[in-house]
């Protein structure tokens, strides 16, 4: 049995606003506090992840944030210029090829190869680092939403069955058989505890499930733990508050546990159907809008928490 | 036919009644000014940069009064799904309208702030800190939290100090910000009418042992300040001070620098975190 952070590769899924970033940041600052050497990365080229870290722009070159914890953010561009010097040995030269306008256009019209070249600097990352890249025991990977994740994943495989051979054939292979090792790789699909943000992340859970795979833990952010006390009812505690103002507050509130519980019921019957295996963990909402870096490191020790308790060790049984 | 008459008589009254009232407003403010010009022994207190003060306080003065009327108020409702709420205590003479501002310059910036609402009674401070003791646990019981940020402004802010001072907010208070908060009195107390904030004066027993605060504290304060007579009466011991330059008392509640102090202030991590690099 391992432990989560006792992988190679955690890749993060959902749908847009469910704190998917968020909950990126927070698995690689928990990875981090156990002492792990951790990269936290965004594809794309995407910036949510370094705003999250509190930096202006992203940056390919990884950018220590604290401990052993680095934040790196890939663009097909810049990975496939480092495939050209790091695999194929071009050089200047390739650096010059591949950077060039038409080139970046004739490989981004290939399906599935901006996706694999990423991938593959995610591998090479752990396998292979380079001079001046510290070595790392843990990626955690912030996904792209809900939709575009079923194809990223699975872009490995159909490159692979399309090309035969060649540096682009063996790189989705090594690809594939990180993605498809369960003691290496591990999913987390973020949803919210709403009925909207349920059904889709219903909807990609069987897309994937079709696709034979199956993710480790679902993560439901922003939970708001409940008000009510053992031995309290709705109608004592609200007796309890003189001021209307705090009766209102409270009111919406037991309005927004009860949608929650709704959904939550909605999630785990969907679950129930189509992978029953797959725990959930429920993530507090945070106490602070996330404003600073440091408003993540609660989050993340309840995160860690929640994932030591929750988290499935790989079996043989699913794939 | 005597509404009609009531009506036309009021009406007829409004403007009378709203040039009293700026007048009044002026009156109040060049209070605050001569006797700042006589705490610091200044010889030309009518300067131009006084008068522009002078003015800009009592509009702001007639603006606040305008939105009390008009009961315009700082937000009671909060999102159950968002973040801890921040309790906002307003000064007990100025109500939730002189925070309408602040709370929308936070709400903007994605927080959820949650306005007091003090009793209409007269009450001295010690009466207001219960108050304010007993609104803050029924508030956290509400929200289903332990402790909460709190914004207070003036006469709310000695409260709440007393709170965590005497009482046993300094488990429910996680930080402070008091904004023009007289923490060691001012002179311009006695010419307060409520009961609490006439025991604001420098020589108050009420004030006697409230500082050191028990809670990180940042005062937002201005050396302009017509209202806290000595201005560094708004500074409290040991805890962190923003001075805004060129603000008066009230101008501190619609200061984009006052509001982006108070922004930094909630912001601030409670325990160091080194800064990242290129950030």
């Amino acid at each position: 049995m391992s432990a989560w952070y006792d992988r190679r590769l955690v890749v993060v899924e959902g749908k847009g606003g469910v704190g998917r970033t968020t909950v990126t940041a927070a698995l690689a600052l928990a990875a981090g506090e156990r002492g792990r050497a951790v990269a936290a990365m965004e594809l794309g080229g995407e910036a949510s992840l370094a705003h999250t870290f509190g930096f202006v722009a992203p940056r390919y070159e990884p950018r220590r944030i604290t401990g052993g914890v680095e934040l790196a953010s890939l663009s097909p561009a810049t990975c496939v210029v480092d495939f050209a010097q790091r695999k194929l040995h071009l050089g200047a030269i390739g650096r010059w090829v591949f950077d060039s306008r038409p080139m970046q256009t004739f490989l981004d019209s290939i399906p599935g190869l901006p996706d694999v070249l990423q991938l593959g600097k995610v591998e090479n990352r752990l396998s292979e680092p380079a001079d001046g890249e510290l070595p790392l025991d843990l990626i955690v990977l912030d996904g792209p939403a809900t939709g575009h994740g079923t194809t990223l994943l699975a872009s490995a495989r159909s490159l692979r069955s399309a090309s035969r051979m060649g540096p682009f054939h063996d790189l989705a292979a090594i690809i594939e058989r990180l993605l498809e090792d369960r003691t290496r790789t591990a999913t987390v699909l973020v949803t919210l505890p709403e009925l909207l943000p349920v059904h889709e992340t219903l909807e990609l859970l069987e897309a994937q499930v079709a696709e034979g795979r199956v993710p480790d833990l679902i993560v439901v952010n922003q939970h708001v733990p409940p008000l009510l006390t053992p031995g309290l009812s709705p109608p004592e505690l609200l007796a309890g508050l003189a001021d209307p103002v705090h009766r209102q507050i409270a009111a919406d509130r037991l309005t927004a546990e009860a949608r929650q519980a709704g959904a939550l019921d909605v999630l785990r019957a969907g679950l129930r159907r189509l992978t029953p295996d797959v725990p959930i963990a429920l993530l507090p909402r945070l106490d602070e809008p996330l404003t600073s870096p440091s408003a993540l490191y609660p989050l993340a020790r309840a995160l860690a928490h929640a994932l030591d308790q929750t988290f499935a060790p790989p079996s043989e049984g699913r794939t | 036919m005597l509404a009609a008459i009531r009506t036309t008589l009021l009406l007829d009254l409004l403007p009378i009644m709203a040039a009293a009232a700026l007048i009044a407003s002026f009156v109040r403010a060049w209070m605050g000014f001569v006797a700042q010009a006589v705490d610091r022994q200044e010889r030309t207190p009518w300067s131009r940069e006084r008068v522009a003060a002078l003015s800009r306080e009592a509009v702001l003065r007639m603006l606040f009064t305008g939105l009390a009327l008009l009961r315009v108020g700082a937000p009671t409702r909060v999102d159950p799904r968002g973040p801890t709420p921040i309790l906002l205590v307003p000064d007990p003479a100025w109500g939730p309208a002189s925070l309408f501002f602040l709370s929308r310059f936070l709400r903007a910036h994605g927080m959820s702030p949650v306005c007091m609402r003090w009793d209409p009674e007269d009450r001295p401070l010690s009466e207001r800190a219960d108050e304010l003791d007993r609104k803050l646990g029924e508030l956290l019981r509400a929200l289903g939290t332990p402790q909460l940020d709190v914004i207070a402004v003036g006469a709310g802010g000695v409260a709440a100090g007393w709170v965590t001072r005497h009482l046993d907010g300094a488990q429910r208070i996680r930080r402070l910000v008091g904004i023009a908060v007289p923490w060691r009195g001012t002179r311009m107390a006695v010419f307060r009418r409520d009961a609490g904030a006439r025991e604001l004066r420098t020589d108050s027993l009420a004030l006697d042992g409230l500082l050191p605060l028990h809670v990180p504290t940042v005062c937002v304060w201005t050396p302009d300040d017509p209202e806290i007579i000595p201005a560094s009466s708004a500074v409290a011991d040991a805890q962190q001070a923003v001075g805004i330059e060129g603000c008066g008392h009230l101008g501190l509640l619609l200061s984009a620098r006052s509001f982006r102090a108070v922004h930094t202030a909630l912001t601030s991590p409670l325990s160091p975190l080194p800064a990242p690099e290129g950030a």
